[in-house]
């Protein structure tokens, strides 16, 4: 059901790029990543104004691009100002869900503007994998000490190849 | 340095005693960085150094190549990574726990093993023919990923969330955790950690630094969103 409204996101979106990862007897994971060109259409004059740092997931309709039973907004957050610079998060929903992050502005302290849309928009990632089944051969997290080691899954991987 | 540290090796066609030795020397680098940077001990050479006490002659090549990495970390992250902002003087830790895993990886390399992988409590150094899988925790659910990532020499995470208030953010020195966690993959390790670190002060917004760089990040923002970089190497669910 996801899947097969990620992809209808990706296809609207034209250009957009969409990433599935594959993973047996489960929904696939799938990403979808877009740019400011192909999704600039819905990003026009209807753009409401949002606090997209609240993760709002609120649509809107009278996109041109959106003509289909599939609602594509584009939603643009305000500027926001902190410590490394200025910048606009952008978020493109699809049927209700974040289906794109990207900035629409960032502008270092140093007064760089930097283009970041085209070549550098993160990919949301929808979807988690259980670790058991995962056939990792390391974990990275966040450090763990010497006192948490044994309670790892990194301890349960290592003990494994030990046997 | 209060970490553990797993050390996974690959012979291929080098003998087993080949390996265990070659794991030996590695051992022994992660144990004279423990030596030289140890903040518990008040000898080490850092203790010495953050009270001022250590005339440059003194000074360990290994100390002072981990001061020059601070340095570049720190103009490659706008400041947001800045071991020298810290209250009670410089504390490179950050910098220190990959730049070690990644330099303990040599005596691996250099007898000629397949490849091999140190993993200093969760930042991993290694190398091989094929990537590693490497799987990124999930800050909150104990039994997910976020992902896997196929990384070919390193990778790290930092997040505020295990050691609660440990993440400064250099401009006012207050805590933050503008970003749950964050992952960086790239070609050092010491790097990586300073990344990893300068994005949890940063933000998703911090993304940007990474812009033609050859490090990649995954993130898991305060509001449950994981994040990508366009280029992060993403490996299957299930190995082929």
């Amino acid at each position: 059901m996801k899947r097969a409204s990620m992809i209808a996101g990706g296809a609207l979106v034209g250009a957009a790029a969409v990433m599935v990862i594959p993973q047996p007897g489960k929904p696939q994971q799938v990403a979808v990543a877009g740019n400011s060109g192909s999704t600039g259409q819905t990003s026009g004059s209807g753009a409401t104004q949002t606090n997209a740092a609240s993760g709002s997931t609120s649509t809107m309709s009278g996109s041109t691009a959106a003509t289909a039973a599939t609602s594509v907004s584009t939603v643009v957050g305000a500027l926001e100002t902190y410590q490394y610079g200025q910048l606009q998060v952008k978020l493109t929903i699809s049927n209700g869900k974040i289906t794109h992050v990207g900035f629409a502005t960032f502008v270092a302290n140093d007064g760089r503007s930097i283009g970041i849309d085209q070549q550098a928009a993160p990919i949301l990632i929808q979807e988690t994998i259980a670790a058991q089944s995962a056939q990792i051969q390391g974990v990275s997290g966040a450090t763990y000490t010497s006192g948490a080691y044994d309670q790892s899954l990194q301890a349960a991987i290592d003990k494994a190849a030990l046997k | 340095m209060g970490t553990v540290v797993s050390i996974t090796a690959d012979p291929g066609g080098r003998s087993t005693a080949v390996a265990r030795g070659a794991i030996e020397a590695t051992c022994e680098v992660l144990h004279e960085a423990d030596t030289t940077f140890s903040t518990f001990k008040p000898d080490s050479p850092l203790s010495r150094h953050r009270r001022g006490d250590l005339r440059s002659q003194e000074m360990p090549d290994a100390l002072s190549e981990v001061l020059q990495r601070c340095a570049q970390a720190v103009r490659l992250t706008d400041g947001a990574f800045d071991p020298w902002a810290m209250p009670g003087g410089i504390d490179p830790t950050g910098l220190v726990k990959g730049w070690a895993a990644q330099r303990a990886l040599r005596p691996l390399q250099e007898v000629g093993l397949a490849g091999a992988m140190v993993n200093a409590g969760g930042d991993i150094a290694c190398f091989g023919d094929t990537p590693w899988r490497i799987g990124v925790r999930h800050p909150s659910e104990l039994e997910q990923l976020v992902c896997i990532a196929g990384v070919n020499a390193a990778i790290a995470t930092s997040g505020g969330y295990e050691r609660p208030g440990e993440i400064l953010d250099p401009r006012d020195r207050r805590p933050v955790d503008r970003l749950t966690q964050a992952t960086v993959t790239g070609p050092d390790l010491g790097l990586a950690d300073a990344y990893a670190t300068a994005l949890v002060v940063r933000g998703e917004m911090g993304l940007v630094m990474l812009h033609d760089t050859d490090y990649e990040a995954v993130v898991v923002t305060p509001d449950g969103r994981m994040l990508a970089t366009p280029g992060f190497p993403v490996a299957p669910s299930v190995a082929a």
